[in-house]
């Protein structure tokens, strides 16, 4: 914790005890319209929900490294190290841009091989493509991965400083910012280690280790990708398969999960209540009118 | 149930909130965050303080909460 969120707290204190002062004078005040004094029930509510929710800052650290610690004995073995896997992913990218890139140089070396060399570029530039976007996107998560632990905590405060304005004005953009807080700070820190996974089912290995038997022959003497061409295709197409899968479509469909789940948890936060209806605090004209159907007036 | 009894209730949840929150800043060791904290709250609290003496009467009186 640090001196910001200090301030939030404070702040949140000060929020709610508005809105609770202000709650009893919309009550109290000699207001004629109803749908104004119906605010002050309302307010009251709001303030004393707001001092829950800042009551539960600590817990929710507390919950968060349950659940990490928890997975990571569970699961075990992608699980326990989340820099490492992250590691494993870059320096798996890194090699298969760099193979194959090395792969074209050293067939289109020889200018016997040029129309060879040609094909095999514009059937390899896509694979070029994907395999640096992936890079580019593991390193944003990387960068967020080492900012998170020191940002979530002031999020989720800051959500709550949005939750305890008063009137309900923040309270969508509040829940929001405590249910992505939690989900990124849980749900972030699996995913590398959650991709790592998914390749090892996936048989990236085995789908890597044709073109890597493919690149040595090469390298050592480029005329014989003749006879290597018939199984290019089907070797390209296996390793794009694992590959895009595993780094490039995961990530993707990863962090979508993540936002749905937050998308979901800040409407149980309470960000799709809106402010209160007549109804919802006016029973008195239900009860009487019960009173007159049952007593006979 | 009156006015001012809530009024009481509400001031009671409150300071057992503040209470653990300034305990689990101090076991922390985190001191920097408690003088920020009062820092902020005392004044908003002040202001609250003359709002609610400004209109004293409405929120002092017993009447029942409907």
């Amino acid at each position: 914790m640090s001196e910001l969120i200090g301030t939030l707290l404070g702040l949140i204190y000060g929020l709610a005890a508005l809105t609770w002062s202000l709650g009893i004078l919309f009550q109290t005040m000699p207001v004629p319209r109803k749908e104004i004094r119906v605010w002050g029930p309302c307010l009251m509510m709001d303030s004393v929900i707001s001092l829950f929710a800042l009551g539960s800052v600590s817990l929710v650290q507390i919950l968060v490294h349950w659940v990490s610690d928890m997975v990571n004995q569970s699961i075990g073995s992608p699980f326990n190290n989340p820099s490492a896997a992250m590691a494993t992913i870059l320096s798996q990218l890194t090699m298969l841009d760099t193979a194959l890139l090395l792969l074209i140089s050293a067939v289109s070396a020889m200018v016997v091989l040029a129309p060879v060399a040609s094909a095999l570029s514009s059937m390899f530039s896509q694979a070029l493509a994907l395999i640096t976007t992936a890079i580019v996107l593991w390193l944003i998560i990387q960068w967020i991965l080492i900012v998170l632990p020191g940002v979530w905590v002031t999020a989720y405060t800051l959500g709550i400083v949005f939750f305890a304005i008063p009137f309900r004005i923040g309270r969508r953009l509040g829940t929001l910012l405590m249910a992505f807080s939690i989900t990124l700070a849980i749900g972030l820190p699996l995913m590398p280690s959650m991709a790592i996974w998914l390749e090892g089912n996936f048989g990236y290995e085995n789908s890597l280790r044709p073109l890597q038997d493919l690149l040595s022959q090469v390298q050592q003497n480029p005329l014989a990708i003749v006879k290597l061409i018939a199984t290019l295709p089907s070797i390209l197409g296996n390793l794009l398969v694992a590959m895009v899968i595993a780094l490039v479509i995961f990530p993707f469909a990863y962090i979508f999960i993540l936002s749905v789940l937050a998308r979901s948890l800040s409407n149980v936060l309470g960000g799709a209540a809106s402010g209160p209806t007549l109804s919802s605090f006016t029973i008195a004209p239900a009860r009487e009118i019960g009173s007159s159907l049952s007593g006979g007036g | 149930m009156s006015l001012s009894s809530l009024n009481a209730r509400f001031l009671a949840l409150a300071a057992t909130t503040l209470a653990i929150t300034l305990i689990a800043l101090y076991t922390s060791g985190d001191g920097q965050a408690i003088v920020a904290l009062l820092k902020i709250l005392l004044p908003m609290l002040a202001i609250i303080g003359v709002l609610l003496l400004l209109t004293r009467h409405y929120w002092l009186d017993a009447r029942r909460v409907r």
